[in-house]
């Protein structure tokens, strides 16, 4: 545990909550295995002695905020995940006024599993360039992070370079090993559809039965959807059963909205997504 | 005759300009190969991605949105939101194993008969270099 | 598949004769039809289209309960409106009907049989996939605006407009040109009747001028258009023609006293017409325009801004005085600046790109010299409106510009001088044989008579003081007046003079004492002033010691060569190290030779000292005129000064770092010429106005001035400039008599005339003078106006292209090739030859004429593939009327094939041609060539396959129809489609001829294809009866095809609201607090953009749900 940072957030979610600031703090405590740490809700100033914050604080808790419309929050953010906050800014679903921010300067998380910690940071926090939140209202500092200039699209280059049957047979390799459990979506923040594509009926876009050519479709429409608004926690290929690698799909089209739009989600909450609007003279590669 | 293989082609047309450049071409009884399905839609603009992929999903081994000119939208700037969002599919697609060639993005005016029958035809004679897309995908 | 039972569809196949049933086997289409899910029956039918064909349709509506119907046949673009109205009939909602396209999209483009009806097959099952879930709509009731826009004032447009104004409907006709009429108007006879086309024409024309129900807007352009049938709105831009339309009273005296000519395009440049016009004498409106190009270069590039081109237009009409006037508003200078002006005008002078710059500084003396001579009259003190004092120090040219501009605007202006006497500079730094005293008395003397208050003898250390008095702003204008030294050895030596104290002294009129020998160092202007002062003073030797070569001296070239006339000699590429002197007196000067290295911050190259070149010059005085520098010692010290020791200012309103205290001139510069000085004393006078009325000092400076591009030179005959003549050089020793003598009035008139008027109007303002009606205002400004109708009718017409791009036949090469509307002009007895056919070259009649048809048209080559309709009947035409007026003439026509097509005598027309003896030469032109004084025609005979060679007198050239300039951007505004050729495009060629696919826009005319006037005519009454058909209600049914929100499933993120071109979406808040999108179905046009953007699918566009479109993906 970072008692350095542990000791900020537990301090701000008191005041928070003594002074009514906020109905609750959406936080982090250790989980049960006492070595891993899980999402927190604390409502009371008891609770507050609960919340911590080390590297193994992995959840994205924005997606929490989506449920808690109504009632101010406060919540604690890493970097990557202040984007998401943006992100849901920009799309109206939160109000600013009613989220308090607890943002927290990260040193990376690592990977983790039950009762398990590794050692290696996640591949995200590698490349990761946020020293600090984008937004936040109070700031849990610490020493910043090294930050990484290396390559940001390692595999996705890879990939990339790989003749197109190979990629064929490595997606259908893995979207058909896709159960379509929906946890990939049900843990985004930029998932909040009340009815979502996939389990509409009418249209039925995708077919109920769990075959290669519905989970294929099911899948793209998923990444196309977040195109130009996922942030990259990658909360979704954690949640993934049965570890098909969605970063892969997510981070080539962030990658693709760099190349085309020079547009990164969650850097602000005022520009507009590339597809939101357009530049009458770009040619987009296609003849005029 | 012997039966090649003809790749299946659907075409997304926008009412105003390419489905009556389509027309145009009839009308001046100018022959192409007959893979192409048409599509109306009113504006390459209600061209949901989604649609797209499901005719892939269904066979096609081609698909083609054709709308305005760029500056020539019925409705001032549907076809620039076209643009962007298939310069992105097609560049997906391509990731995903489905050839970028296969969605093909034209401007075609209602008076281009010529021009559209001409993109058929090299739009099909590349898909059939290219060979079925349904097969090798081999979609459950 | 769960289908829904209710679903009773109805297939029916059209063979449409031949067109689909000879590729498509409509039969196994049928057959295929019959058996999918829901179809209850499938027929085919020779012609769906026709009654018979309907009624089978009708028919099983009633008897089988069918719900859903799919015909497959023609385009939906061709039919879909006849079948939904006939299911419509039998009680179907008209929705409820889908086509399929096996025609255009199938049997046409298809020769496999085999495959077109597999195509046909899928294209049926898709169509039937998709009705199923054609859901019946409601068209919505739109109140329509009765207004109609027209664009385009020809005969399509008149005729539109006049049809829609009687039947009570109000018509806004927007035409470009000054005037309606179009290209109709330019024709003198009409074929094949040959009546007079102004006769039929102008009762039109008048009648749509005088229409309680019609408002022209004429030299307008439609800029913008929004909205949708019924619900138009439409932006259109006034062009500012600088005379207002309902004042004037079209009377012409303006047109009388503009001096400008410029070549007339009603007439096809065969005339000229002036500045102000109007293009011919039965125009409607009838009133003036003025045609201003905008600044003429001669006026950009002058620092001052001084209308050049205006007062030389007026010089070449002989109005000298009121040519002064003209330079007059801009500065008091004209003598002055006359003599002693730089002229960056000349240099960028178009003239100069023919021949030789027109000599504007000269005639700008001469303005000055004719007034003088004639005896100045008074100036009238112009009256004090203004309290606040403005307080001018200095008399050079930058503070008299300043107190001159702010005295004319009613400002109380003193000039503090220094000196004995008001000028500065130019009285005491410019000698009088260049710049005689009493040229500069006598402008300053009209400055004080103005009301000027100058007080020399005055010097002003102290700014609070001035202030003090009651001074509401200063303007610091107190030049440069220190030489600059040289640094060298013995430069306080007996015999060494400055420059400017030397020219100083002899201006008051002191002697100086000067040896026989003098060297005058520096290469400026002030070096060449004191040394031909020198030489004047009776100096045997003088010589210029300057360290660059002739091509770096900055002197006025001129002043050097007379220099040099008058016997000064130039040491170029030396410097002078050292004065030598005995006994404290000067005797010679040690100079060193340079050689020139690589060009410095200057731009010029860096001259350099040759090591060991010293030489010595025998010389008893020595002249530094090296440059000046400001006077530090005599300013006050609260002002900031830069490193060079000039003032420091605002580079935009020359204020100094003192609030309300201005400078300007030499003393911001450095030394430079007088027109900058004027120019920025000019700058100040406007930073002093908005400075004591309290206004933002920067806003709108600096004025851009873009000066006019492409000045048309064609025909420009080219002429010497005119030599400016000098005293004689015995007479100049001993004498400060001025050299340039001034042009007299023939050869001021006659330089003036060569000006090319490059922005025509030269902004003289002597129509201004002599309107009575006070219409005229040369300050007029673009205005834009927006106007609401309900239905715009698009009549723009075409152009003709030039005939002088065609140089193969001799167009732009010899003058006896002309254009058909040419011909046509020289014909009409109103234009420019009075009806009198003859050779522009030599004004006689042409006896042989060689007509040349389908120049630019049927020819891909040179112009356009197609044919421009109109030309083989006009040639026609020509050749019959030019028979009946000269006997004597014999007519050659060149055809590719000669048309008549349709009745109404245009065949028999063509005969009457032939039998009035024109030749007719089937074949095609190879060239036109001159021989022997005469033009000769050659080609290939195609008959009989031989060549000709026909002598002319004069060949027309029938040039092709083009549509009008910028055409395609209206239509990208207005929302319809247009060829490669920029015509407009028809809703459907045959059966649709004046509607686009855009409803409530019609077309007529020329705009759509090339058209003869009857043609015009009927589509122009066509159109109109289009709108007035849509006026017929008070509402129109709108296509039902919007979109609509399905709240349960909108996530609110409003990007949807975002991409909506229409802004038909708003954010609405529901109950329950959620946000969800709202669409405004009045504002909705149906594009669907928001539906693919809607990640959840709660959008729905009627007619094209993403249910409805997947059924079809899932059949294909």
């Amino acid at each position: 545990m970072n008692l350095e940072l542990t000791q900020q957030i537990r301090d701000q979610a008191r005041g928070l909550l003594k002074s009514g600031t906020v109905k609750g703090v959406i936080g982090y405590e250790r989980a049960s295995d006492g070595l891993t740490a899980r999402p927190f809700f604390a409502y009371e100033l008891t609770g507050t002695d609960q919340l911590i914050f080390d590297e193994t604080c992995s959840h994205n808790l924005v997606k929490y905020l989506l449920d808690k419309k109504g009632e101010k929050m406060a919540v604690v953010v890493k970097p990557c995940d202040s984007l998401a906050i943006n992100l849901l800014l920009n799309e109206e679903q939160i109000k600013r006024e009613m989220v308090f921010i607890i943002g927290v300067s990260c040193t990376g998380v690592v990977e983790t599993a039950w009762n398990q910690k590794s050692q290696t940071l996640q591949a995200r926090c590698q490349t990761c360039r946020l020293p600090k939140p984008v937004v936040y209202d109070f700031l849990a500092e610490q020493e910043p992070i090294r930050r990484l200039e290396g390559e940001l699209y390692p595999d996705i280059l890879e990939m990339e370079a790989k003749p197109i049957a190979s990629r064929r047979e490595f997606w259908h390799e893995q979207f058909g090993r896709c159960i379509r459990c929906y946890a990939c979506r049900q843990i985004c923040p930029g998932c909040y559809c009340p009815e979502c594509f996939a389990e509409q009926l009418s249209p039925l876009w995708v077919g109920i039965r769990i075959a290669l050519g519905e989970n294929e479709l099911w899948q793209t429409n998923r990444t196309l959807h977040l195109a130009g608004r996922c942030t990259g926690c990658n909360e979704c290929e954690r949640a993934c059963p049965m570890d098909i690698p969605l970063s892969l799909l997510n981070r080539k089209l962030e990658k693709e909205m760099e190349e085309l739009f020079s547009f990164r989600a969650g850097l602000t909450s005022e520009e507009q997504p590339p597809f939101a609007t357009f530049r009458k003279e770009e040619k987009l590669g296609f003849e005029e | 005759m012997k039966v090649e293989y003809q790749p299946k082609v659907i075409g997304f047309l926008c009412n105003w300009c390419s489905y009556a450049g389509a027309d145009m071409a009839g009308t001046s009884r100018i022959s192409y190969a007959p893979n192409v399905r048409i599509i109306r839609v009113p504006c390459s603009g209600r061209v949901d991605p989604l649609l797209v992929l499901k005719c892939f999903q269904r066979g096609a081994d081609g698909v083609l949105i054709s709308g305005c000119h760029p500056g020539d939208c019925h409705y001032t700037e549907g076809n620039y939101h076209a643009r962007r969002r298939f310069a992105l599919l097609r560049n997906f697609l391509d990731y995903l194993g489905i050839a970028k060639e296969r969605l093909r993005v034209e401007w075609v005016s209602a008076s281009e008969g010529q021009r559209f029958a001409e993109i058929v035809a090299s739009f099909t004679t590349e898909l059939a270099e290219l060979g079925p897309c349904v097969k090798e995908r081999s979609l459950g | 598949m769960n289908r829904n039972m209710d679903r009773k569809i109805g297939v029916y196949i059209c063979h449409c004769g031949s067109n689909i049933a000879g590729t498509v086997d409509v039969d196994a289409v049928t057959e295929f039809a019959q058996g999918l899910p829901s179809v209850v029956t499938a027929r085919n039918y020779t012609y769906m289209c026709s009654d018979p064909g309907q009624d089978l349709i009708r028919e099983d509506i009633k008897n089988l309960g069918i719900n859903r119907v799919v015909v497959a046949s023609c385009s939906p673009l061709m039919h879909e409106r006849t079948f939904r109205q006939v299911c419509e009939s039998a009680g179907l909602n008209r929705y409820q009907f889908q086509m399929a396209n096996i025609r255009e999209h199938c049997s046409w483009v298809s020769e496999d049989h085999g495959a077109a009806t597999e195509k046909a097959k899928a294209l049926v099952s898709a169509a039937i996939s998709r009705v199923y879930y054609n859901e019946p709509l409601e068209t919505r009731e739109v109140p329509i605006n009765p207004n109609t826009l027209v664009v385009g004032g020809g005969i399509a447009g008149i005729q539109a407009a006049l049809e829609i104004a009687d039947s009570r409907h109000k018509v806004y006709l927007v035409e470009r040109e000054p005037s309606i009429g179009g290209h109709m108007i330019q024709l003198d006879k009409t074929f094949p009747t040959l009546d007079c086309s102004a006769c039929i024409l102008t009762p039109k024309m008048s009648l749509v001028g005088s229409h309680p129900y019609i408002e022209l807007m004429s030299y307008s352009e439609v800029v913008e258009v929004s909205g949708y049938v019924g619900n138009f709105k439409v932006k259109v831009k006034k062009k500012p023609r600088y005379v207002d339309v309902d004042k004037c009273t079209g009377c012409g005296e303006c047109e009388k006293v503009c001096p400008v000519e410029a070549p007339s395009e009603f007439e096809y440049k065969l005339a000229n017409r002036r500045a102000i016009y109007r293009p011919f004498p039965q125009a409607v409106p009838n009133v003036f325009a003025i045609d201003k190009r905008g600044y003429p270069p001669c006026r950009a590039a002058c620092p001052a801004g001084v209308n050049a081109q205006g007062y030389i237009a007026l010089i070449s009409q002989g109005k000298f005085k009121e040519a002064l006037d003209v330079l007059r508003r801009t500065m008091p200078f004209a003598g002055v600046c006359g003599r002693v002006c730089t002229h960056p005008c000349e240099r960028d002078c178009e003239r100069g790109k023919v021949d030789q710059p027109i000599a504007i500084r000269s005639l700008k003396r001469f303005m000055a010299d004719y007034e003088l001579k004639a005896g100045r009259e008074k100036a009238t003190p112009v009256k004090r409106t203004k309290e606040e004092k403005v307080a001018v120090i200095g008399s050079g040219p930058a503070g008299i510009a300043c107190a001159y501009d702010l005295v004319r605007q009613g400002y109380p202006v003193t000039v503090f001088e220094a000196a004995p006497k008001a000028g500065g500079l130019l009285r005491y730094g410019i000698p009088e044989y260049r710049l005689p005293n009493e040229i500069v008395d006598n402008e300053i003397s009209y400055v004080q008579e103005l009301g000027v208050e100058i007080k020399t003898n005055t010097l002003v250390k102290n700014l609070s003081e001035v202030f003090n008095q009651g001074y509401k702003a200063i303007f610091l204008a107190t030049g440069a007046g220190v030489s600059q030294k040289m640094n060298i050895p013995g430069e306080d030596t007996l015999g060494v003079i400055h420059a400017l104290d030397f020219l100083e002294q002899i201006s008051s009129g002191a002697k100086a004492s000067l040896g026989n020998k003098v060297a005058v160092i520096g290469g400026g202007n002030a070096a060449v002033d004191a040394a031909r002062v020198a030489m004047r003073l009776g100096v045997k030797e003088v010589t210029i010691v300057y360290r660059r070569s002739r091509a770096e001296m900055p002197a006025i070239p001129s002043e050097i060569e007379e220099m040099e006339h008058e016997g000064v000699k130039i040491h170029f590429l030396a410097a002078p190290v050292k004065v030598l002197s005995k006994d404290n007196r000067v005797t010679g000067i040690q100079c060193i030779r340079m050689e020139l290295g690589e060009p410095d911050a200057s731009g010029r190259r860096r001259p350099m000292p040759i090591k060991g070149s010293e030489f010595d010059i025998d010389v008893d005085n020595v002249i530094i005129a090296i440059g000046q520098m400001v006077n530090k010692e005599m300013l006050p010290k609260e002002l900031a000064f830069t490193g060079w020791g000039t003032l420091v200012v605002d580079p935009i309103t020359l204020q100094t770092n003192i609030d309300g205290v201005f400078a300007g001139g030499d003393v911001v510069s450095g030394p430079a010429d007088v027109i900058a000085a004027i120019a920025t004393g000019k700058e100040v006078a406007v930073s002093i106005d908005r400075y004591l009325c309290s206004v933002d000092l920067k806003e709108g400076r600096p004025e851009a001035r873009e000066s006019v591009k492409d000045v048309p030179k064609e025909g420009v005959v080219t002429k010497e400039r005119a030599v400016m003549p000098v005293l004689e050089l015995g007479k100049r020793a001993g004498s400060f008599a001025e050299v340039e003598l001034g042009f007299d009035e023939t050869k001021a008139v006659a330089e003036a005339k060569r000006c090319l008027n490059c922005a025509v109007c030269s902004e003289c303002q002597e129509c201004e003078k002599v309107c009575e009606a006070k219409a005229i205002d040369h300050e007029m400004q673009d205005e834009v106006v927006e106007e609401d109708v309900g239905a715009i009718v698009v009549a723009t017409g075409v152009k003709v292209l030039d005939h002088t791009q065609f140089s193969i036949y001799g167009g732009g090469v010899y003058p006896d090739v002309i254009s058909s509307l040419q011909l046509e002009r020289m014909m009409s007895a109103a234009g420019p030859t009075g009806g009198e056919v003859i050779c522009p070259s030599n004004g006689v009649h042409p006896k042989d004429i060689v007509f040349v048809s389908c120049v630019g048209s049927r020819d891909e080559r040179t112009g356009n593939g197609y044919c421009s309709k109109v030309c083989c009947m006009y040639m026609a035409k020509h050749a019959v009327m030019l028979k009946e007026h000269y006997p004597e003439t014999h007519s050659y026509i060149v055809y590719t094939d000669a048309r008549g097509p349709g009745g109404k005598i245009f065949e028999e027309f063509l005969t009457r041609a032939q039998e009035a003896g024109t030749t007719y030469l089937r074949g095609r032109i190879d060239k036109v060539s001159q021989c022997d004084g005469r033009l000769s025609v050659s080609g290939q005979d195609l008959l009989k396959n031989k060549t000709f060679n026909i002598p002319g007198d004069l060949v027309v050239l029938a040039t092709g129809l083009m549509p009008s300039d910028g055409v395609s951007k209206l239509a990208q505004s207005l929302n319809i489609s247009y060829d490669t050729k920029n015509y407009l495009l028809q809703a459907h060629v045959k059966l649709r001829p004046v509607e686009t696919f855009t409803d409530g826009i019609f077309l007529a005319g020329c705009a759509i294809a090339p058209t003869d006037i009857p043609e015009s005519v009927a589509q122009g009454g066509a159109a109109a009866e289009y709108v007035l058909k849509l006026f017929s209600h008070d509402v129109i049914d709108a296509e039902p095809m919007t979109s609509i929100v399905d709240i349960s499933r909108c996530s609110g993120c409003l990007l949807c609201r975002q991409v909506c071109p229409f802004t038909a979406i708003e954010a609405e808040t529901l109950k329950d607090g959620r946000v969800v999108a709202s669409i405004n179905e009045s504002l909705c046009k149906g594009c669907g953009v928001c539906v693919a953007a809607c990640r959840p699918g709660a959008i729905k566009l009627r007619g094209f749900s993403d249910q409805q479109l997947l059924a079809e993906v899932m059949a294909l």
